[in-house]
């Protein structure tokens, strides 16, 4: 641990630069809430860390040509204060908001939640759900988009390339007829690592009073968060009252049952999946 | 304000706040010494076995690193890590500084000295360790049913004990008989800082120890009696202590310390970080009680009979004690007229227990008080009313103990928190239908003040005026944190009638303070500020005496105020402490001073009901305490604020016994929560607003009338807590802490 480099680029040039100098045992820096502690227990011990914090060019929140588009190094804080999140994301704010503590809030960042790869990474199945392209610099300055699901592969497992840094989370903006949702469920209210987590996206039609492209983003349930497509399929088009929330809490329950059969967890999470199913419906209406 | 006092009831800040908050104030974790090692404690990984071999050659080349450590080089000998005076009954010694049989995941296995800490941690996960393993017993159930695994010699039944009090009463009513079990589970003390020791061994073969204990004089027995050194030539000395709450009670790495520093020949820090302080210190045992009682129908207790299961851990320590102290709480509480109670403690391959705020009263009293609840639901009884027929009133006699319990305030905390908590209306109301649940428990506790009945009780202490009129008194304090230094100020100051900030009061050094056994069994207020406040009496009499040599006035016409003997009716003839002490000190060539000796002359129980409110959410089994009401029978509150503080925290600590704090062990024998990530504190979101209620008499001998609290106030509240969930959802739970896995599986089971 001794002989760790740390770089601290400026801005995206020194970052491209300092990229070229990333190798297999090199490590990105951003908020450390994540890192740091993985250090402090020898679970990690990289010889060469690239600290983002410094790249202010990676720290913004802006609404351009119908998408959000988040800095890779943007904290929660500033996440859960944004209108524009508010207004066209509202799901993400709800997960900034109850992500952590304060003090972890304000320093976590988006890409870290992304790049940490947690199956209990609150903001993953949000972005799921929110169908969210996430951009990815290298060291010769080229840029691609990827899905979450393609960049994260596993618990705690990326596909980046090491001298691949996350700048910008792009979110298509929900339309006025959306209504999102972000619960989670932990040990106690606050500060606590999601046991389950929920993200609901719906398209609703208030004369009708159906809702339709539902999304469901579910986390911390196996390896890695998904869309529950099944759930999505059988609620999409459905009457939004009091027996759909019902299914809704039931299929879910089902899905945690074929995800993690014969696990500890099960019993208590194919029950608890209920309740929180209700809170995320009620939120919606 | 308490009326009558000038100082005594009123709030002052702790004594060392602004230090705190500022960072001004240095712990142990901050000390530095010149050419100071660091030592990092490499522990087993797996719960029984032998060390075969240990290869420390990897790790010794890592740069910094001056010498490892194991059973290799080490002395066989064994120490008691509760031993507090020589001779003591029950401490049998079965602890050595490292394991060549380790006996749980987390024992202790090697340590490295090195010049910093990062190479002395770098090093210990470089020493290859081979175990031969044997099989282990994690449970007490396999523990006593298994005869060929011996954890040790003697077998793994490590202690026993038999209480049978008062006689069966002739029944004349019809009576009905209930019985419960109840489990309560290890905990870990969660003080914020974690165990941090420093030893250096001069070269005139004086061993000092920098410690955050609660007793200098039991780490300076148990050094020197296991160094073969003179008493004298052991100093200990008390630091800032950042939390004990019982985990730092015991004296568990001054002897490996002061070792590593004998044979380095330099001073060494020796460090743990949160993972060693959950798996590798002590842990509140787990206890499993049953109970049986025979009550009338009207409501009268007439049989208690308990058996109790504790978990040793692996070794002995102070389970023995810890373990009978579970008969000497229940009898302080109810009047009881036949009292029956077996139990033992059970060696198992797991964490050492050891003492936790409370040393068995939160364990027997939260079984206790659940059953309780069981009796008045069967009787169909309101369970406050029926606890009022059978709570002990002032002066009943405690019959295990044969000692009064005193000026014994349960019933009038139980009558006037039921009051102020609207009990009856809020009992009856129901606890809905939905998916959230509300109910309200009620508990209640009995605690001890000190030793007295069964152990060394006194304290010696100095004071002194100084030229300019302030004051030093020279006591050995353990302030672990709720205020001790600054109570001990206040009463002093209460009987010398001048501002506290001018009384300057020492913690313990054994070179340089009066002999104290330590700051716990509720001992402290009762008999330390007993002692404070007597050994300022005799001072005060010694002011007296000069004021009245200056004055030409008999003593008795002289009165102490506000800092200055006057003559009483005559204003202005008076004289400043100031005049009193440069006066004396020059022209009469007398020190004011005064040494005092105190021995507790009695034990009676401090008393603490608790009202809880909580919301059981149905569906994902997260309970919620929404309304809580501490109601304290304390004697007298000393520096209110901080008695208050005391009752807050201690609800914090007793919801998180209730619901959610345990260190869990895995079938390996791991365990699994190692880390405050895991091991979940309740905080303060999830807090409700603590209400304080105290009762305040002056029945007993404690100065000014004061009662122990730091202790008392955790006893009650888990049970109120678990008495609420029950009411809420009309279970009987009483497998702890219920979780929400548990909570959900009883909803899914009714
Ligand atoms: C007390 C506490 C509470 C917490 N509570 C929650 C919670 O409620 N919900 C939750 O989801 N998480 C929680 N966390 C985890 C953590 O705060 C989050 O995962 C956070 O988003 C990490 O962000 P960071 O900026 O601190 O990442 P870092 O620690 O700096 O990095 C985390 C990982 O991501 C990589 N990385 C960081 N930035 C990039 C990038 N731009 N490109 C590529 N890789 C990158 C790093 O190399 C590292 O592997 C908690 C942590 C703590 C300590």
């Amino acid at each position: 641990m001794g002989n760790t480099v740390v770089l601290t680029p400026d801005n995206l040039s020194e970052l491209r630069e300092a990229l070229k100098q990333a190798a297999p045992n090199s490590k990105i820096l951003a908020g450390g809430t994540d890192l740091v502690l993985a250090m402090h227990e020898n679970r990690c011990s990289p010889d060469l860390i690239i600290d983002l914090s410094g790249v202010k060019e990676l720290k913004y929140v802006r609404l351009e040509d119908g998408h959000l588009h988040i800095g890779a190094v943007t904290t929660f804080t500033q996440i859960k204060e944004n209108e524009f999140v508010r207004k066209h994301a509202l799901c993400l704010t709800e997960a900034a908001a109850l992500i952590g503590s304060n003090q972890i809030r304000n320093a976590g960042t988006i890409g870290g939640n992304i790049g940490n790869a947690s199956p209990a990474g609150d903001t993953i199945p949000v972005l799921m759900a929110l169908e969210a392209r996430i951009r990815v610099m290298d060291s010769l300055g080229q840029v691609e988009e990827k899905d979450v699901d393609e960049l994260i592969v596993g618990s705690g497992k990326t596909s980046l390339k090491c001298d691949q840094v996350i700048t910008e989370v792009i979110i298509p903006v929900l339309g006025d007829d959306y209504r999102s949702t972000f619960v989670k469920l932990g040990s106690r209210r606050a500060v606590t690592i999601s046991k389950l987590n929920i993200a609901l996206v719906v398209k609703y039609n208030h004369v009708l009073n159906t809702i339709s492209d539902v999304r469901v983003g579910l986390g911390a349930i196996g390896v890695k968060a998904f869309r529950d497509r099944r759930v999505e399929e059988i609620l999409n088009g459905q009457q939004a009252d009091d027996h759909l929330a019902q299914v809704l809490a039931e299929e879910l329950s089902m899905t945690v049952q074929k995800a993690i059969p014969g696990r500890y967890s099960l019993p208590y999470k194919k029950e608890a999946i209920k309740g929180l199913a209700h809170d995320a419906w009620a939120n919606l209406s | 304000m308490s009326k009558g006092f000038k100082y005594v009831g009123n709030t002052f800040p702790c004594s060392d706040a602004a230090r705190k908050v500022t960072g001004d104030l240095l712990y142990g974790t901050d000390m530095k010494l010149p050419h100071l090692l660091h030592a990092k404690l490499l522990l087993s990984s797996i719960p029984h076995g032998i060390v075969k071999r240990i290869d420390t050659s990897r790790a010794e080349k890592v740069p910094g690193v001056i010498k490892i450590f194991s059973h290799l080089n080490a002395p066989d000998k064994m120490f008691n890590s509760f031993r507090i005076i020589p001779g003591q009954e029950l401490c049998i010694e079965d602890e050595p500084l490292f394991s060549r049989r380790v006996k749980y995941v987390g024992d202790r296995v090697a340590a490295v000295a090195a010049t910093s800490l990062a190479a002395a941690r770098e090093a210990a996960a470089l020493i290859d360790v081979e175990y031969e393993e044997l099989p282990a017993l994690l449970t007490t159930e396999e523990a006593l049913s298994n005869k060929e695994v011996k954890i040790q010699p003697g077998g793994n039944l490590a202690h026993e004990y038999e209480v049978d009090v008062g006689e069966v009463p002739f029944k004349a009513e019809e009576c009905i008989t209930v019985e419960s079990e109840t489990q309560t589970q290890r905990t870990h003390h969660g003080a914020l800082e974690p165990h941090v020791c420093l030893a250096y061994y001069d070269c005139s073969g004086k061993l000092t120890v920098w410690t955050p204990t609660q007793g200098v004089f039991g780490v300076r027995t148990v050094l020197a009696e296991f160094f073969g050194l003179s008493y004298s030539k052991v100093r200990v000395i008390k630091i800032p202590m950042g939390g004990s709450f019982g985990g730092k009670q015991e004296f568990l790495f001054e002897p490996l310390t002061a070792f590593m520093a004998m044979e380095t020949k330099r001073p060494v820090k020796l460090l743990l970080d949160r993972e060693e302080c959950i798996i590798h210190t002590r842990v509140r045992p787990a206890v499993k009680t049953k109970i049986k009682t025979v009550v009338t129908k009207s409501g009268k207790l007439q049989e208690f009979t308990a058996d109790s299961t504790l978990d040793a851990g692996a070794f002995s320590g102070s389970a023995p004690d810890y373990t009978s102290s579970l008969a000497l709480k229940v009898t302080k509480l109810y009047r009881i007229p036949h009292y029956k109670h077996t139990g033992r403690a059970v060696y198992t391959n797991t964490v050492k227990s050891g003492g936790a705020r409370g040393w068995a009263a939160p364990e027997i009293i939260t079984a206790t008080e659940v059953h309780m609840d069981q009796v008045a639901r069967k009787l169909k009884m309101d369970p406050v009313e029926f606890r009022l027929q059978n709570l002990v009133h002032p002066y009943d006699l405690d019959l295990v103990l044969n000692l009064s319990v005193g000026d014994a305030r349960v019933i009038e905390c139980l009558e006037r928190g039921a009051e102020a908590f609207h009990w009856k209306e809020r009992y009856n109301q129901g606890m809905g239908r939905g998916r959230y649940r509300r109910g309200i428990g009620a508990a209640c506790g009995a605690h001890k003040n000190g030793m007295y009945g069964g152990f060394v009780d006194c304290t010696s202490m100095v004071m002194k005026m100084n030229e300019d009129g302030s004051f030093n008194l020279n006591a050995s304090l353990h302030d672990v944190g709720c205020g001790t230094v600054t109570a001990m100020g206040i009463i002093a100051a209460e009987v010398l009638d001048v501002d506290p900030n001018l009384i300057t009061v020492t913690e313990a050094d054994t070179e340089l303070t009066g002999y104290d056994p330590g700051c716990y069994g509720s001992r402290v207020i009762y008999n330390v500020g007993a002692c404070a406040k007597e050994t300022a009496e005799k001072l005060k009499e010694k002011i007296l005496e000069c004021a009245a040599f200056i004055l030409h006035k008999p003593k008795e016409y002289l009165i102490i105020e506000n800092g200055s003997v006057f003559v009483k009716g005559t204003e202005y003839l008076s004289l400043t402490y100031k005049e009193i002490a440069e006066k004396t000190l020059q022209e009469n060539y007398t020190d004011l001073s005064a040494a005092h000796t105190y021995y507790s002359p009695s034990n009676p129980g401090s008393y603490s009901v608790q009202f809880a409110e909580v919301e059981v959410d149905t569906e994902t089994g997260l309970t919620r305490v929404t309304d809580f009401l501490a109601v304290g029978d304390v004697g007298r509150a000393i520096n209110r604020g901080m008695v208050e503080g005391q009752f807050q925290g201690a609800v914090q600590m007793g919801i998180g016994y209730a619901l959610c704090e345990e260190v869990k062990i895995d079938e390996q024998g791991k365990p699994v929560n190692n880390s405050f990530k895991k091991y979940h504190l309740v905080n303060a979101p999830d807090m409700p607003d603590v209400q304080v209620l105290l009762i305040e008499h002056e029945g007993d001998d404690g100065p000014f009338g004061a009662k122990s609290v730091g202790e008392i106030s955790a006893v009650p509240t888990a049970a109120a807590v678990i008495n609420a969930v029950n009411h809420a959802l009309g279970t009987s739970l009483s497998d702890m802490p219920l979780t929400p896995e548990k909570l959900l599986a009883a909803v899914k089971n009714r």
